[in-house]
């Protein structure tokens, strides 16, 4: 299995800019570019509860595991 | 004062690296490498008149060692400062460095006490039986040395764990 990061579909459901959320959760707009592109080895409790509490929704909403084809 | 420190000591290094070629032609100029100034190193050593001058360039040779030894530990020490100078203290290389120096001081103070007996004996090996000396010299200024060495490279090996706990963490949001 491995977790891929549905954070671009939360975002249009929400119809939110990238910005806008870097802006809300205090990281920057580059982090969150490499969080949608799922090229992080980890996410912290505390960016991923900023996450949800922004864009109203559950951990599950934005990650997803997946089998490894 | 921090930042300027690594380019003060890095320039020093460098300065220290091409110093060292001018020195050994100078010594050697200055007739610090002759026979009879070897002998006056050694001037509780009973050295052969029948010794070839081809031993005491082995001689010579051997005590070099140490030389070479340092100047490799320079040219680490200075591939350190470089890194600190542009901020990369906390990396991979830097840990690396760190304990290369260690290492090699570690080495420097094991070939002053190896290159020092290896010397005497070349030295008194064209004397007559019973009268050729094997000398080791280990005092506390070589447990210093090599407490201080020690300590280099445990500290660099924990700066190994460190740097890579710290590249985790850059993946890490």
């Amino acid at each position: 299995m491995e977790i891929v990061v549905r954070l671009d579909v939360m975002l249009a459901l929400r119809k939110m800019k990238a910005r806008d959320l870097a802006d809300q959760i205090g990281i920057s707009e580059q982090n969150v570019s490499l969080l949608r592109t799922g090229k992080v080895k980890g996410i912290r409790f505390n960016t991923l509860a900023c996450i949800c509490e922004v864009l109203d929704c559950q951990p599950g909403d934005i990650l997803e595991a997946v089998p490894i084809e | 004062m921090i930042k300027s420190l690594p380019t003060v000591l890095f320039f020093a290094t460098w300065a220290l690296l091409v110093g060292a070629v001018p020195m050994l032609v100078g010594l050697f100029l200055s007739g610090t490498f002759e026979p009879d100034a070897v002998r006056a190193a050694f001037p509780h050593l009973h050295i052969s008149q029948a010794l070839s001058p081809m031993w005491f360039a082995v001689t010579i040779l051997v005590g070099l060692v140490p030389w070479a030894v340092g100047l490799w530990v320079l040219y680490q020490m200075q591939a350190l400062f470089a890194l600190y100078r542009t901020d990369r203290a906390l990396t991979l290389d830097a840990a690396h460095l760190i304990r290369r120096i260690g290492t090699g001081l570690l080495v420097l103070a094991i070939t002053h006490v190896v290159t020092y007996t290896l010397q005497t004996l070349v030295l008194t090996s064209a004397n007559a039986d019973g009268e050729r000396v094997l000398s080791v010299s280990f005092g506390t200024p070589q447990i210093g040395f090599i407490m201080a060495a020690g300590l280099m490279v445990v500290i660099g090996r924990s700066m190994i764990e460190a740097a890579k706990a710290v590249d985790d963490m850059r993946g890490i949001i």
